[in-house]
């Protein structure tokens, strides 16, 4: 008898795989970017180039995958029902990329019409997506994923603080002078909520459910899984309230308590280290770093680390399970899921992913000789996993090559 | 149809998600109709649970001591041909 999963509550494969595809995508062209603008990318937080870079990272390179993974994973593991979910992915990825892409072109270009459309796309995209997965996570969650769950709905108040500190910078900067705000604490204020709440806490979510699973470790202790996130949350609001000095010492101790606990498990892992293991290693390591490098004082270095160093380097580690995983789970027969992308095929874009992330920290200090190879090296990791990717959907015959339109 | 019924071990833990899900859907699909499956596993494997619903399987779950689960499956329905 031919195997036929039926996984009534996941979303169709097309609506996922899309956010995924998309991920090498926009890193493709924020290694363009950066090797176009070369160092002026590293001359201060508030350059164009700077800002356009960041926002291709984390909307486009991270946001994508955070939104595909959410939409994957939630109906799975906690078994939620997510209303419209695949009209909603779709419009949501859509709305997603265009977005991304209007705004790095609103701050390379200084254009305010720009920045107004912006808004108009990203803050309705981001809306829904966080409405459709409050309704799902709703009603009760398997007492398995209940500390995955509990950090998500943090997170997803996390996203519901960015998007709104983020649409009103938008609107800001579309009204020169209307909407008076300000600029730089709000700024402050919106990365620290995306970055720690919105992307840290998803990220520890995933890993109280994924690394014992895909990584064969012991289970989280318990007293992290229910600490970390009130925690990051607790010195959110700190800041929130300036007191910052108590706010950097519970958030580093909070980043500290969990990269700590998180390599201590990768290191009782009995297999050899595959991909993902160095790729959450890596991003574990750039989260002990970022720390140290905040501590002292450093401008731009723990930012670049939290981004491409922790968030992304965990993210291109997690899309090699999760996509074989969708591809085997859509195409009955398919041979086993290692396969579909094998482990030296990976290895090897870890390598090009760590190379690039070495240049990137080192351009924060040397950024003349080294930008534009950073941004070189960015591209290439990022064509990397692209072929990767794309070489494992056209092995596997998908229902989506053939469906029809409706 | 064959009458006796036999209980089919499958020990996945230790193996990387997805193995224990690869393994114990290619041991389900060999079930007869009276025969049942008894899987060990490290965690509870809620995501099985609704596969297994939806597909014409039972199931009955024992917690073992050490945070391991034996699962217990077996047809409600009789295999296609």
């Amino acid at each position: 008898m031919q195997r036929k999963l039926d996984l009534d509550q996941s979303p169709e494969l097309a609506a996922v795989l899309r956010f995924f595809l998309a991920t090498p995508l926009f890193a493709l062209l924020a290694g363009l970017l950066l090797l176009w603008q070369g160092e002026s990318a590293f001359h201060s937080r508030w350059s164009p180039a700077t800002l356009a870079l960041t926002h291709l990272f984390t909307l486009g390179v991270l946001g994508m995958s955070m939104l595909g993974a959410l939409i994957q994973i939630l109906p799975v593991v906690a078994g939620c029902e997510l209303p419209h979910v695949d009209k909603m992915a779709r419009t949501v990825h859509t709305l997603l990329g265009a977005g991304t892409l209007v705004l790095a072109g609103a701050f390379l270009g200084s254009r305010a019409w720009l920045f107004a459309l912006a808004v108009a796309l990203l803050a309705p995209a981001l809306l829904w997506f966080i409405g459709c997965l409050a309704v799902g996570l709703w009603r009760a969650v398997p007492e398995g994923a209940a500390p995955m769950v509990a950090m998500v709905r943090l997170a997803l108040a996390a996203l519901l603080v960015t998007v709104v500190l983020g649409a009103l910078l938008g609107t800001a900067l579309a009204l020169p002078g209307g909407l008076p705000l300000p600029l730089m604490r709000v700024t402050d204020l919106h990365a620290l909520w995306g970055l720690f709440g919105w992307g840290g806490l998803l990220l520890a979510g995933v890993a109280f459910q994924v690394l014992p699973m895909f990584q064969v470790t012991p289970l989280y202790e318990g007293r992290l899984e229910r600490h970390l996130g009130l925690a990051v949350v607790l010195a959110l609001m700190l800041h929130v309230a300036t007191a910052t000095l108590a706010a950097s010492v519970l958030l580093c101790a909070a980043c500290v308590w969990f990269a700590g606990a998180t390599l201590r498990l990768l290191a009782r892992r009995t297999r050899e280290p595959d991909a993902m293991t160095r790729f959450w290693r890596l991003s574990m390591a750039s989260l002990l770093a970022a720390v140290i490098l905040w501590s002292a004082g450093q401008p731009l270095a723990p930012w670049v680390l939290i981004i491409a160093g922790v968030l992304f380097s965990a993210i291109n580690g997690m899309l090699y399970k999760i996509v074989p995983f969708l591809l085997w789970r859509d195409s009955p027969g398919q041979r086993q899921v290692k396969h579909i992308i094998p482990d030296a095929l990976a290895q090897r874009q870890y390598r090009l992913h760590l190379l690039a992330l070495i240049l990137l920290l080192a351009a924060c200090w040397y950024p003349e000789p080294l930008a534009h190879a950073a941004g070189a090296a960015t591209a290439l990791s990022a064509l990397a996993l692209a072929w990767n990717l794309l070489r494992a959907c056209r092995q596997v015959p998908l229902k989506i090559h053939v469906a029809s339109p409706d | 149809m064959n009458d006796t019924s036999h209980i089919h071990h499958l020990d996945v833990r230790g193996l990387e998600a997805p193995e224990p899900l690869e393994k114990v859907l290619d041991a389900i699909d060999l079930l007869g109709p009276n025969d049942q499956l008894s899987m060990l596993i490290e965690r509870e494997p809620h995501p099985l649970y609704r596969i297994l619903a939806n597909n014409g399987y039972r199931h009955r779950t024992t917690a073992l001591p050490g945070f391991q689960y034996e699962i217990r499956i077996w047809r409600t329905i009789a295999p296609l041909d």
